[in-house]
């Protein structure tokens, strides 16, 4: 069952590799490596995405997992076609410093560990963490045990805590996987919070080998999986991983975009941050706060036509995400406290102390190290010392205004939160700076200096 | 070798170093904090196993009665929160509303509440006693 689930993903990954490929097509092991990452969320993305479409116009048939064959093979044949004269890949040449293999065998162990520890919370909480089976699991529950009603799903009179307004992106994956094995196992959205988690990984460390260098990538790496949050949280099959990914897709096509402005990449980078927003309502502001960014970072490229090619790649998801909003979903509870009191709440200056406290206390303490990963990578950079590049500074202001509007949206959301401040804080404040650091990470190591070049002997 | 050179290294040294540590920990911690025969869930989801079997439909909106809907009875606010979200992931697609307003009710109360709650609500209820403090209740008159 394990082996069966992995197929089915098959193909819509496979799918969405194509599409990066044929929208980017970099030559190049490092590109490819980049694309593939980028192509299984892309595919995963819009596997979700043509599902939910697909049960709006035959909920009674069981034949997704045959249009993604088909898109699949369609694609197939249309790269076949366009790369028939350049099918010849030659293997890659390798030859690593000292401090690359020392930092590669350390990689390695940490891989290891950090699967290890993955594997024991998929086999010790196989429904996942308590968001994980409340909102997503149980969303796909409703779609997959009663399709022809599926729609029954979003009822107002389902208690608001189960958060029927919540975007759909793992649901439908889980669901149409499950039509598609035949069967509701666990192994599926074990499965799908793997292939998020490889995705993440890899997309950070590949980008980062083509941007910076394998050192680079292999450091981040490390910082990454040995802090024993990417484990845990994509183990947990919650969103927040998922969501993650998407915000790192999205940074990494915006610098791809200001190093080589290749519209293609802004129209990529458009569709991965519309698949945040069909993953998690932090995803809408993500989608939103990206346009000031990228108003800014590029005012001097024509902004306009920079937003155009942006929202081109959003059109597609968003219009899924706005129809489901609108038409299907529940009102959401956490804008449910009207504008009066929440004019209130923003002018209570406690509020904002209790605010900026835990802000700090968390941005502080994350990691679980003990003293902090951010105050870790403060002391990186002094020692390692900043080495941005001229030539893309437009890169680093559009991600670094899109890291910090995200956070100031987050930090809105909590003055106007209708719960229990404190309580809301507590329970949700550790999975947004975790939604942060995965992209945070990919920029403090594209401006700092490579560890090969600090390094090299003196 | 000037000084920043050798906090290069130490820096790459300790932070592969705390990594495996740390991963370690969170390794042996794991092993230790679960039992892998254990999952809440499941077991949730078994009790629940004859309630979906006797209930005379697979969607629709069902009423859920526990405890702390009993007046006297005593209850644990924490519990009868997870189990309720606990009850409403098993039986999905049905929908759960609080409450014995609808024509089939799931009663989830211990022994003590349940008489409270049957001799208060005698003859309104045809009820189907279950294991492990389960009751489904069908409301006689609408």
């Amino acid at each position: 069952m394990t082996l069966l689930s992995i197929f089915v993903f098959l193909p819509p990954m496979l799918a969405g590799i194509l599409i990066v490929h044929l929208l980017w097509p970099e030559r190049g092991w490092k590109a490819g490596w980049v694309k593939v990452f980028l192509g299984i969320g892309l595919g995963l993305g819009q596997a979700s995405l043509l599902d939910f479409i697909y049960m709006l116009l035959f909920s009674t048939e069981n034949g997704f997992l045959f249009v993604q064959l088909a898109l699949f093979a369609g694609l197939l044949i249309v790269v076949i076609v366009r790369e028939r004269k350049n099918l010849r890949p030659s293997l890659p040449r390798i030859q690593l410093s000292r401090w690359q293999i020392i930092l590669l065998a350390g990689l390695l162990i940490v891989i290891i560990l950090s699967a290890l520890s993955a594997v024991n919370v998929w086999a010790r909480e196989p429904h996942g963490a308590w968001d994980a089976w409340m909102m997503y699991n149980r969303a796909a529950r409703f779609i997959y045990r009663d399709q022809p009603r599926w729609l029954g799903s979003f009822s107002h009179q389902m208690d608001p805590i189960f958060h029927a307004d919540y975007p759909l992106q793992l649901g439908m994956d889980i669901a149409w996987a499950w039509q598609a094995v035949g069967q509701e196992t666990q192994r599926v959205p074990i499965i799908l919070s793997g292939l998020f988690m490889l995705a993440c990984v890899g997309l950070l460390g590949a980008s980062l080998n083509l941007t910076k260098s394998l050192g680079q990538a292999s450091i981040a790496w490390i910082l990454l999986l040995g802090s024993s949050l990417i484990g845990n949280e994509g183990a947990s099959q919650r969103a927040d991983l998922p969501l993650a990914y998407f915000f790192l897709s999205t940074v990494v096509l915006i610098y791809f975009y200001a190093s080589s402005k290749k519209p293609e990449l802004l129209i990529l980078a458009g569709f991965m941050a519309g698949l945040a927003a069909w993953t998690k309502n932090e995803g809408s502001l993500f989608v939103l706060v990206i346009l000031p960014a990228l108003f800014i970072a590029f005012f001097r490229q024509n902004p306009w036509r920079v937003l155009g090619w942006y929202l081109l790649g959003l059109a597609f998801p968003l219009i899924i995400v706005l129809y489901f909003k609108e038409f299907l979903a529940p009102p959401s509870d956490v804008l449910g406290n009207g504008i009066a009191r929440s004019i209130q709440q923003a002018l209570d200056v406690s509020r904002h102390i209790t605010i900026l406290k835990s802000f700090g206390a968390d941005i502080l303490s994350f990691g679980g190290w003990g003293i902090g990963i951010l105050p870790i990578l403060l002391a990186y950079a002094l020692i390692f010392k900043l080495a941005p590049s001229s030539e893309l500074r437009l890169a680093y202001l559009a991600i670094g205004l899109i890291l910090i509007l995200q956070t100031i949206g987050y930090y809105g959301i909590y003055l106007i939160t209708p719960y229990d401040l404190q309580w809301h804080i507590d329970f949700s404040l550790g999975r947004l700076v975790f939604q942060l650091y995965v992209p945070f990470l990919f920029l403090f190591f594209t401006i700092i200096t490579d560890v090969e070049k600090a390094l090299a002997v003196k | 070798m000037n000084i920043r050179f050798i906090l290069q290294r130490v820096m790459l040294a300790g932070i592969v170093l705390t990594s495996i540590y740390f991963g370690v920990q969170n390794v042996r911690a794991a092993i230790t904090v679960g039992n892998l025969n254990s999952d809440p869930v499941t077991k949730w989801e078994v009790r629940f196993d004859a309630v979906k079997k006797l209930l005379p439909f697979k969607r629709g909106v069902v009423g859920y009665l526990t405890n702390s809907d009993v007046p006297g009875a005593i209850y644990d606010t924490n519990n009868e929160q997870g189990e309720y979200t606990l009850t409403q992931y098993t039986m999905s697609p049905i929908i759960l509303v609080r409450g014995d307003n609808e024509e089939w009710t799931i009663a989830n109360l211990n022994s003590k509440a349940y008489q409270i709650w049957s001799q208060s609500n005698h003859g309104e209820f045809r009820v189907i006693p279950l294991k492990d403090d389960l009751y489904l209740v069908q409301r006689l008159a609408p």
